[in-house]
């Protein structure tokens, strides 16, 4: 339970989100960043690397540190019981049916109070990531202190035998952020809303050349006298990959195009495995589809892609927020996507992209951006300038920022 | 001399209020009760949302009557209530619920409900300060969209009072404080109303320049226009360039 070290940078973060950012959120950064001085800041999860969550905190916690917020990064362990525990209340929260027995919540809560001996928390205003160490607020909360749980699933379907013992420890805590209004529980604890976000200097999202983008493509032989159709999700039913096959081949009637989907290898996913094995079968015979099944770690391959892509499709049949949809806005790509969860923060209709309800619609609106250039330029600049303004890190370190300055404001 | 106007920026937290409304009879519940951070959140804030938009998005009560709700007329009406008559929080209360007392007894799926948002302001000073009106519009268009938003837009509305303003009516300078009160109330994008109150600005500062060279020497006036030209040269260079 040592604190969690950064690898080494050379560039100010600051500066570098500056030229993405533009100056003025940058100053508005600063100068909350400003009135928090003198307060040290710690942050607090289950995992120093893999995940959304630990993406995000190798970022912010040097970014906050640079604004001159001193900023601590603790990470909370367990044993293989505590994580497969904390696997099914992650499960349970997003809907799955799982049992926890009264053994299950014992040990947690015991693997949480070794936990809070041991972590430096003296900090005044805690951030706590996620279910894992969301009983520490409970067992170390000194006076003084602004304890903040910042909850990144979706707790829309939660299980309620799962969401109680939760949603009790949030209780001690002065709020709570959440990524989408629809995740916020019953709770007398003030919820704050807070969508994710995405980085503009990581591989997923950093500027590539064309170069680049051929090298990464180089492997899978796509073709480059077509545009590309893309969809970038993991092999899931509720991403409804054999509805987009269904959308393009139906668009394929008046079009020319090739689609590409793009997941995970879903390993540890049984399911995955079964929904990759429908897609490939929904797609048999067509030379005009390609399946990738790519490895976790393929950032850039993702970032070329999307790049590559003509049109990027996100058509969920059910979403917490979809990140893939900012990540293709970002890089100016005009996206045809289903207005569920939180994907209709991220394009609005006909401004940042197009919002369909069922596979005809989604036939409808490839079809029709496939042929207009100008409809993909104006939709793909304005959603670069929609994520630009909401959903990069320098916001969400923005809102956590804000929070704390109203939390210390209201003693 | 009086004190430095000192600007300040500002960032709004959201929270959720109320209930969520599945009719138009809940939403017109929800507006009357809502404090005024709510209207705020779902008619004036979404231009600080969208400061570079080609054009402003409609707010969120209209968005979702024409796009849940399937509703275009009270989309429509609630449109106009937004547009023409938001100057304060009790004139907008009364015109939204007046255009949606002709509303239809429609419902909304599950799940498409209409959600209150709240928001909870938090102003910070920037460290920019301006001693005079032509110090205070450069800091304003260059500052970052949250402080012209704030200062013009934000504090008129929910205040009722506008400092910015009457600090440049204190400074006897009217007619900027007109030109840019005019610029926020544009209806344009933040960007774009910055943009059309420094073409305003510039137009107007032509002639207070052109009184000002006829007093120098003809060798300065000679050097000015020499300047002049060499920018203007720069300028065309760089916009056939890109």
């Amino acid at each position: 339970m040592s604190p969690a070290i950064f690898p080494e940078r050379g560039l100010s973060l600051v500066e570098g989100y500056r030229t993405f950012v533009g100056d003025g959120p940058m100053r508005t950064l600063e100068a909350i960043a400003h009135r928090l001085r003198g307060h040290r800041m710690v942050m607090v999860n289950s995992t120093a690397t893999g995940g959304g969550v630990a993406e995000i905190l190798h970022r912010l916690v040097p970014l906050l540190e640079e604004l001159g917020v001193p900023t601590s990064w603790e990470v909370m362990s367990g044993d293989p019981r505590f994580y497969a525990i904390t696997k099914a209340i992650h499960n349970g929260l997003h809907g799955a049916p799982v049992t926890l027995s009264r053994d299950d919540l014992e040990y947690f809560e015991e693997t949480n109070r070794l936990a809070a001996r041991s972590l430096a928390l003296d900090g005044d205003l805690v951030l706590i990531h996620d279910p894992q160490p969301v009983a520490l607020a409970a067992l170390r909360r000194d006076r003084g202190q602004r304890w903040v749980w910042r909850c990144h699933i979706d707790l829309s379907r939660a299980r309620p035998a799962v969401l109680a013992p939760v949603v009790a420890h949030v209780r001690a805590y002065d709020a709570a952020i959440y990524s989408h209004v629809s995740f916020v529980p019953r709770l007398e604890t003030p919820a704050f809303l807070a969508p994710p976000s995405i980085d503009p200097l990581s591989p997923k999202n950093e500027p590539l050349d064309d170069e680049a983008v051929d090298h990464q493509l180089a492997p899978f032989g796509l073709p480059r006298d077509l545009p590309l159709v893309t969809q970038v999700s993991r092999f899931d039913r509720l991403k409804d990959p054999t509805g987009v096959i269904d959308a393009f081949v139906m668009a394929r009637r008046r079009e020319r195009a090739h689609l590409v989907l793009a997941g995970g290898t879903a390993d540890d996913d049984p399911e995955g495995a079964e929904v990759l094995a429908e897609t490939h079968a929904r797609a048999a015979h067509r030379d005009d589809v390609t399946i990738l099944a790519l490895p976790p770690d393929a950032h850039r391959t993702i970032n070329a892609l999307q790049r590559r892509s003509t049109v990027v499709v996100q058509k969920s049949l059910r979403e917490g927020f979809a990140l893939t949809v900012a990540e293709a806005l970002w890089k100016r790509r005009a996206v045809v996507a289903s207005a569920v969860g939180g994907i209709p923060l991220q394009v609005l209709h006909e401004r940042t992209g197009l919002l369909v309800r069922s596979v005809e619609g989604c036939a409808l609106q490839l079809g029709r951006l496939l042929r207009d250039p100008g409809l993909r330029r104006r939709l793909g600049a304005e959603g670069r300038e929609h994520v630009r303004d909401n959903f990069l890190h320098t916001r969400e370190a923005r809102d956590y920022l804000a929070l704390f300055a109203h939390l210390l404001a209201q003693q | 001399m009086s004190e430095p106007f000192a600007f300040q920026t500002v960032v709004h937290l959201v929270q959720p209020w109320g209930e969520p409304a599945f009719d138009f009879a809940a939403l017109a519940r929800g507006i009357a009760d809502a404090p005024d951070a709510v209207l705020f959140r779902h008619v004036v804030q979404g231009a600080l949302r969208h400061p570079a938009a080609a054009e402003l998005p409609p707010d969120d009560f209209s968005a979702w009557a024409a796009d849940a709700m399937q509703s275009p007329e009270t989309a429509e009406r609630l449109s106009y209530a937004t547009q023409v008559r938001h100057d304060d929080p009790a004139t907008l209360r009364e015109a939204l619920l007046a255009a949606l007392e002709s509303a239809p007894p429609v419902r909304a799926h599950e799940g498409a409900g209409f959600t209150f948002l709240a928001t909870v302001p938090l102003c910070v000073p920037t460290g920019l300060v301006a001693a005079t009106p032509d110090e205070l519009f450069e800091t304003l268009a260059s500052a970052d969209a949250a402080t012209w938003f704030l200062h013009l837009v934000e504090e008129p509305w929910l205040a009722g009072h506008a400092p910015l303003l009457e600090w440049l009516v204190a400074q006897e300078a009217r007619p900027l404080a007109e030109l840019l009160r005019d610029a926020a109330h544009s209806g344009l994008p933040i960007d774009a109303a910055r943009a059309l109150a420094r073409r305003r600005w510039r137009r107007r500062q032509l002639g207070r320049r052109l009184a000002e060279a006829n007093t120098r020497p003809e060798g300065a006036r000679r050097e000015a226009g020499r300047s002049a030209v060499a920018r203007l040269v720069r300028r065309a260079r760089g916009d056939s360039a890109s």
